[in-house]
């Protein structure tokens, strides 16, 4: 099981820093990649709000906050949380 | 340490994490340490419903991954609902429905009402092969609009008897559900009545009511010859 951060603590400058140093970026409101596509979340195919990330291990991971993309995931990861 | 500088250090640690911190943070992060989540609400529920009695039960008899999910957000739909959080249910329902459509709703909204939990306990009477029951649970929540009857108060019960007597006739399936809520409850109780009168039905029927619901259950009789 791994530590919980919360990024409701973080500042908005902080998350772009956050993003920035994993490799992704954000145009204000969305995730995007490093070729500033939006980031998709694969398990709801909707895309990511900065607002509403998380950021997961195993590969770097980034989702929406919402119960069937948390459930997908822990299928996949089921030790991480 | 002065309550000027505790204030300020929570305040650092609240809303200012600074470079070096998130540098930290991100070393922790790319060892897998850690993870950046919104509020721990959503895992929390989550998580909940995976530990429940209720999944230990049905996780039993359901191997395919996607129908595990459907179940799980099932009974995530529940939990939501009974905590009267409306929004939150619409918005998941909206999700299931746009990821996987329609019918997979439609097995999340029958674990919702708990309906293939009752059906599970049933069943488990009629039918002893573990194989077997995970087959035909399976092929129940892939094929509920063959094997289930939603009524609604504003069905007519000779549509819902002939209905019922087409997918029985056509299919045979093992099992069959009806469900009705609330207001609906009356033209199932006709449907049951309808049912009992049958001479030589092929079925057992059971039924089960509770907090304005009513569920009939109707178990195919094995034949011998």
């Amino acid at each position: 099981m791994v530590e919980s951060i919360s990024l409701q603590d973080l500042s908005f400058e902080e998350k772009e820093f956050l993003l920035k140093e994993l490799g992704f970026a954000s145009d204000g409101i969305y995730v995007l990649d490093s070729t500033r596509e939006m980031v998709i979340d694969k398990y709801i195919n909707e895309p990511v709000k900065i607002d509403n990330m998380l950021i997961l291990p195993g590969s770097t991971i980034i989702i929406d906050n919402n119960p069937l993309s948390i459930a997908s995931y822990l299928q996949e990861h089921p030790d991480v949380f | 340490m002065s309550s000027e500088d505790l204030q300020s250090n929570m305040f650092k640690g609240m809303f200012h994490y600074g470079e070096d911190k998130l540098k930290e943070l991100i070393r922790k992060f790319n060892e897998r340490k850690i993870a950046f989540i919104q509020k721990r609400e959503t895992i929390d529920l989550v998580k909940e419903q995976i530990k429940s009695g209720e999944w230990n039960l049905l996780n039993k008899y359901i191997r395919n991954k996607k129908l595990q999910l459907l179940v799980q957000m099932g009974l995530t739909l529940r939990r939501l609902e009974e905590k009267k959080d409306y929004i939150a249910l619409q918005d998941l329902r909206s999700k299931i429905n746009y990821k996987f459509g329609e019918k997979a709703l439609h097995i999340s909204q029958f674990v919702q009402n708990k309906i293939l939990t009752e059906f599970i306990a049933s069943y488990l009477s009629t039918q002893r092969n573990m194989e077997d029951l995970i087959k035909n649970i399976e092929d129940l929540l892939n094929n509920l609009e063959r094997q289930a009857i939603f009524i609604k108060a504003t069905d007519s019960t000779t549509k819902i008897f002939e209905n019922l007597n087409i997918k029985l006739t056509a299919n045979e399936p093992e099992s069959f559900i009806i469900f009705a809520k609330e207001s609906a409850i009356t033209n199932a109780e006709k449907v049951l009545q309808n049912l009992q009168e049958i001479k030589d039905f092929n079925y057992k029927i059971e039924t089960k009511q509770e907090k304005g619901q009513l569920l009939i259950l109707l178990f195919k009789i094995k034949s011998f010859d």
